[in-house]
């Protein structure tokens, strides 16, 4: 890949990232976390090109929908990078209701004897969770175009994938089937009682591949760190490579900045004719000030509840439980409208301590940085001010 | 007796420019005048001022432009007097702030009369709190109403009204019309009370 070309691809991951999130005004965009990785990268077969990583991600979590724009750009071999960006939605009514989800990717990636692919996917279908437990299932189309030396050739699919989770181990299979068609043009010369004859002809081969997948993920925390290990087998008719393996980890330096690291073995990507490739990768991941609450564990989700008890002394504690984050704040009008934050007192588990009088309460909680919001399982009132605030009542 | 007397007006003292203090540094001279106007009308009706004060900062750490504080604070107001009235004069200052809440939600004066008559020694503030949130969540009124008074006519625990609020809230995440989920939740805790009623 040219200098030139490589700036249109890092440009272009950029403005991919960036774009949706300047475009919202300011009060939304505090719902919304982002990352961007910025690293380098190696590849066995060897790299030749420039090795930089450029990636990140926006995520929107709101109670009931999670909205996810990914783009990544990376090395792949001989000079060849792969750009893509996806976008994800899914909507979901209740902890146990059923979603929906689609997406799409586009990438482009210059796979040897492919110079140019364009791929895209679409994916619907229904996910269900309750508790730690989710299950999708999610069917798809998948286009591919390229060209390659002096063929034209377009693959066209079918996707299944089925997902089952459990806290936070994830089996998912996936079904692929897809047709390569193959188109050359073939100019022959041929003689006949001396004299040479000309001729132009179109060939086509078509090709009809399937095979099957199943991948399984661990995410696993060691203090501070997040640490995620995947591997995978495939069955199928065509085979680039029957396994492949890898880990990431996260360490986070700050609040706002990580760094991340990835190291395994890809599989092929067979209908895209990518062959199976080594890497490693370093990146420095930059969050924006409301970032890594999994979008998962938004407040109002699950078991997550907000309980006042008085401990020994008599001091009012108060405990919010089941909320995935890094700042709870609380304010009402028993500390003036003044925003504390709780402290974090074992998993999901968060206190403070307050002088609170016997009574009808009104409060509001912020997670992350983000907007005040009822605190989950509090009984709720729409303020003279139009906004929704929770009610706790205090007894002696 | 004297000494009570001039402790008690210390007190009163020092907590009136306590209360004003706050609403000083967070409004400019003529919202000021205005609230403590309120404030004054309240504490001469002998109503709760605190939850007037906390109405107006919670407005002003909110970003609401200052006379729709001054508006608010003044309803609200109002709304504690009706209730004060409609509960009666040995009503708390929680019961007051919920009959209050209630009031806002849409329910009548008559509302209130009538559940301190089916619980006239009851600490009614848990119920009028549930009455406010099931109609927040889209129970129409007049069920809502029909609910809470049937409820405390058959004096059920604290922990019923806990109950029939957690499950109208499932059942509503459910899919069900919030009239039904408040309607057969109530019919199921009248008809089956869980757990043994305390002695009365």
């Amino acid at each position: 890949m040219t200098p030139i070309a490589l700036a249109r691809s890092r440009r272009a991951t950029a403005v991919a990232i960036l774009l949706p999130v300047a475009a919202l005004p300011r009060s939304v965009r505090a719902q919304w976390r982002s990352t961007i990785d910025v690293g380098s990268g190696v590849t066995a077969p060897a790299l030749s090109g420039r090795p930089a990583l450029v990636g990140g991600t926006i995520d929107y979590a709101g109670l009931d929908a999670l909205l996810r724009i990914t783009s990544r750009s990376e090395p792949m071999m001989d000079e060849q990078r792969w750009t893509e960006t996806r976008f994800t939605a899914a909507f979901r009514r209740g902890a146990g209701g059923l979603g929906a989800m689609v997406s799409g990717a586009s990438s482009t990636s210059g796979a040897p004897g492919l110079a140019t692919a364009r791929r895209t996917d679409l994916r619907a279908g229904p996910s269900w969770k309750h508790g730690d437990t989710q299950v999708a299932a999610f069917a798809g189309i998948s286009r591919l175009s390229g060209a390659r030396a002096a063929d034209r050739v377009s693959t066209a699919g079918a996707l299944l994938d089925r997902a089952l989770a459990f806290g936070s181990f994830r089996v998912t299979t996936q079904q692929v089937a897809f047709d390569t068609f193959a188109e050359r043009d073939v100019d022959s010369v041929f003689i006949v009682a001396g004299f040479p004859f000309h001729s132009h002809s179109r060939r086509q081969t078509l090709v009809r591949e399937r095979y099957a997948s199943v991948q399984a993920d661990l995410d696993w925390r060691l203090g501070r760190s997040e640490w995620t290990f995947t591997g995978g087998a495939r069955a199928g008719e065509q085979l680039g490579s029957r396994t492949w393996e890898g880990m990431s980890a996260m360490l986070p330096l700050t609040s706002r900045v990580a760094l991340v690291t990835e190291l395994g073995r890809r599989g092929s990507i067979p209908e895209q004719h990518l062959p199976a490739t080594r890497f490693a990768s370093v990146a420095v991941r930059l969050f924006n000030p409301v970032a890594r609450a999994r979008p998962e564990a938004a407040p109002g989700v699950g078991a997550a509840r907000l309980d006042v008890a008085r401990d020994s002394a008599g001091a009012l504690i108060i405990e919010v439980v089941g909320v995935d984050a890094y700042r709870i704040e609380l304010m009402g009008d028993f500390n003036d409208w003044t925003p504390a934050s709780l402290r974090p007192d074992g998993e999901r588990r968060w206190r403070l301590s307050a002088r609170v009088t016997a009574g009808v309460h009104r409060v509001l909680m912020r997670v992350n940085g983000g907007a005040w919001r009822v605190p989950p399982g509090v009984s709720t009132e729409t303020s003279e001010f139009g906004e929704q605030v929770g009610l706790l009542l205090v007894t002696r | 007796m004297r000494r009570t007397a001039a402790l008690l007006i210390f007190a009163a003292l020092r907590a009136a420019p306590a209360q004003n203090a706050r609403i000083d540094s967070l409004f400019a001279p003529p919202v000021r005048a205005e609230l403590n106007a309120v404030l004054a009308g309240a504490a001469a009706d002998r109503l709760p001022s605190e939850p007037l004060v906390q109405r107006a900062l919670e407005g002003a750490r909110r970003g609401v432009e200052p006379a729709r504080v001054v508006s608010a604070v003044r309803a609200f107001a109002d709304r504690l007097r009706i209730a004060r009235s409609a509960l009666g004069p040995a009503s708390t200052d929680a019961e007051l702030v919920a009959g209050a809440g209630v009031l806002y939600a849409g329910a009548d004066r008559t509302t209130l009369e009538r559940l301190r008559r089916v619980e006239p020694r009851r600490d009614l503030a848990l119920p009028l709190i549930v009455m406010a949130d099931i109609i927040e969540r889209g129970v129409p009124r007049d069920t809502a109403t029909s609910v809470i008074i049937a409820l405390g006519e058959a004096h059920v625990r604290d922990v019923d009204y806990q109950l029939l609020r957690q499950s109208i809230v499932l059942d509503i995440g459910s899919g069900a019309t919030p009239a039904a989920a408040a309607a057969a939740r109530a019919r199921g805790i009248l008809l089956n009370p869980p757990g043994p009623r305390p002695p009365r």
